[in-house]
């Protein structure tokens, strides 16, 4: 056995190991990060252009004080930021905002991406980004057609309702899933409460656009 | 027993000691990603990779790191390889990736790997070391696939996305959730008790055996 | 309303033992006894919320020029501030140290610590929130381990199978555990 090391020893040997860990970690990360950032920004492109039909590219704009504040780095959004995207087609006409949302579904948080038209005031897309719904039962939110289909021509004014009993009447009513009854009313309450006080954001914003086109 | 060889090393981690079913180390990751065959593998994927890296690593460098602070030493270097993974999976498997979500991180404070380090890798050899490690990983692996397989077939009716029993099949969907996990590795736990206290017993009674065939050519 | 949502979550309907499998190593370790059990949840509630401060300080000071070092300045955070409550306690309150005294270097190696740091990372709390988290996520392991004990106690002395007997047995109370907190979820979405 050799003696005691001496303290200078160890704070040498700790630091020099700290130090080749934060090299080989800092070129690890050089190597990965753009990858890593084009598969977040192709995750985005795909699911606004899932929930906007015939879009094309988008701009993202920060919505906070009455007012949209161009975002120009999007990797910089912060999750308490509110963010829209402004879809627009080959013509560079807008087809509408995609908009996230997050809140509380039956079992953990449910985050999700609806497509707004502000000229028709109607919901025209929707996907769930992530949740831990029950399989089987509360994940049906990501597959049930009937569900799903409710939200391509979907009113959103007075407010958006939930129907229980049989098929909806009214085009402000989504069609519950049987078996995930409080998922559904979970999206329903949280596309409400994040539309809400967007919407006369979103129609300034439509008109200074130039309104539908025909 | 004195002599150790690659060929035991290898093999022990896989059946006679191992890591889930035996030392009933490594719960959370065992558990927490296990819904599906797939996620188990990967996640023992993962886990192979780290503690094989990590193994050489300590084992090369033995004689060098100091031993007062051997534990941050191979904290640092479990800490390092797992955030290698993590950038990787995010990069080349985002699928996976958004599968295992933070258990991926959570590697670092597996059991197991900090445990083959001390136990293990510290004091032997890098040849036996990467034989202990990679049979450790590999009984990890497979426990880990056994549970996530069992889970799936039951909570899902499918076995790495195959489905296997047809249309009228209604699934077992505790078996997916989180009291599925406990259940399953707690039914693994009976059947290897089970087969260890048969093996006892077959023990004993060839040691009982054995003064009445031997006792005359002791002599 | 969201700070509710949080912590209620955190606490019962996402416990951290019984739904995410985080901190097994004490559940399954210490719950033999009640008191203990009592104890060694306090210590975790305790360290859990320190590393939340710990925690957002990293991520909004010193992680955001150099992200990659993300976990290893997690890992050695929690191992210090497990360090520091322990001459901390020590100080100023030896009754409570000799209280919890050997539960406190164990806490280092209880996953549930570097779980709560990561998931308050993605889910990108802020420095209120992340403290409520780790409040919820302390008083649902707590919870956990109090219950655990209570019903391990009155186990060991009934009659069961040698084959069930330890660790299988745990798993199985854990698996009813588990669904009856399942009956925790929807709390918030009707």
């Amino acid at each position: 056995m050799s003696a005691q090391p001496t303290s200078a020893r160890l704070i040498i040997s700790v630091t020099l190991a700290g130090l080749l860990a934060g090299l080989l970690l800092a070129a690890t990360y050089r190597v990965t990060q753009p990858l890593i950032e084009a598969n977040q920004q192709k995750a985005t492109e795909t699911a606004i252009f899932q929930v906007l039909p015939g879009t094309d590219h988008f701009e993202s704009f920060w919505a906070h004080d009455g007012i949209l504040e161009p975002i120009e780095n999007p990797l910089s959004i912060r999750a308490d930021q509110q963010v829209v995207y402004l879809g627009r087609d080959g013509q560079n006409q807008m087809t509408g905002f995609a908009i996230p949302a997050a809140g509380p579904g039956f079992q953990d948080t449910i985050k999700v991406l609806y497509g707004f038209d502000p000229n028709k005031r109607e919901i025209i897309g929707f996907q769930v980004l992530d949740s831990r719904e029950t399989p089987g039962l509360g994940d049906k939110i990501l597959k049930d057609p009937a569900f799903l289909g409710s939200f391509k021509h979907l009113a959103v004014e007075p407010v958006i309702l939930l129907q229980t009993k049989g098929p909806p009447q009214h085009n402000n009513e989504v069609d519950a899933i049987s078996g995930a009854t409080i998922s559904s009313r979970a999206i329903v309450n949280l596309l409400n409460k994040n539309l809400n006080p967007l919407l006369d954001l979103l129609s300034q914003k439509a008109q200074a656009e130039g309104g539908p086109h025909e | 027993m004195s002599e150790k060889n690659l060929q035991s090393e290898f093999l022990k981690g896989i059946w006679q000691e191992n890591p889930v079913f035996v030392a009933v180390l490594g719960l959370c990751p065992s558990l927490a990603v296990t819904n599906s065959c797939i996620n188990g593998l990967a996640m023992g994927a993962a886990t192979f990779f780290v503690l094989v890296c990590s193994s050489i690593l300590v084992s090369a460098l033995k004689s060098v790191i100091p031993k007062p602070v051997r534990i941050s030493m191979y904290v640092l270097i479990i800490a390092t390889f797992v955030t290698i993974v993590d950038f990787s999976l995010a990069a080349w498997l985002p699928d996976i990736h958004k599968a295992l979500g933070a258990f991926i991180a959570l590697i670092v404070v597996n059991c197991l790997i900090l445990g083959r380090q001390e136990a293990f890798a510290s004091k032997n050899p890098v040849g036996l070391s990467i034989a202990d490690a990679m049979g450790m990983a590999l009984g990890f692996t497979l426990a880990l696939t056994l549970i996530g397989g069992i889970r799936e077939i039951l909570g899902n009716g499918s076995l790495l996305g195959f489905s296997l029993f047809g249309p009228h099949f209604e699934p077992w969907v505790i078996m997916v959730l989180p009291p599925g996990g406990f259940f399953t590795l707690g039914g693994l736990l009976m059947v290897f008790q089970y087969w260890k206290d048969r093996k006892q017993a077959r023990l004993r009674a060839e040691q009982n055996r054995e003064p009445l065939v031997k006792g005359p050519m002791v002599v | 309303m969201e700070l509710l949502w949080i912590f209620v979550s955190a606490c019962v309907i996402n416990n951290f033992t019984l739904a995410y499998f985080l901190g097994l190593c004490p559940f399954f370790g210490v719950s033999g006894r009640l008191d203990t059990a009592l104890k060694m949840g306090v210590a975790n509630t305790f360290v859990l919320t320190i590393t939340s401060v710990c925690a957002y300080l990293l991520n909004t000071y010193f992680l955001v020029y150099v992200p990659y070092l993300r976990l290893i300045s997690y890992i050695f955070v929690i191992a210090s501030t497990v360090q520091l409550t322990e001459m901390l306690i020590k100080k100023m309150s030896p009754v409570l140290f000799k209280a919890l005294g050997i539960f406190l270097p164990l806490i280092t190696t209880n996953c549930a610590i570097l779980g709560l740091a990561l998931f308050q990372t993605n889910r990108e709390y802020n420095f209120v929130e992340g403290v409520v988290f780790a409040l919820g996520a302390g008083a649902g392991l707590t919870l956990a381990l109090v219950i655990m004990a209570g019903i391990r106690r009155d186990t060991e002395l009934s009659n069961v199978q040698d084959l069930v007997r330890g660790a299988a047995m745990n798993f199985f109370i854990a698996g009813i555990l588990s669904m009856a907190f399942m009956g925790f979820a929807g709390l918030f979405s009707s």
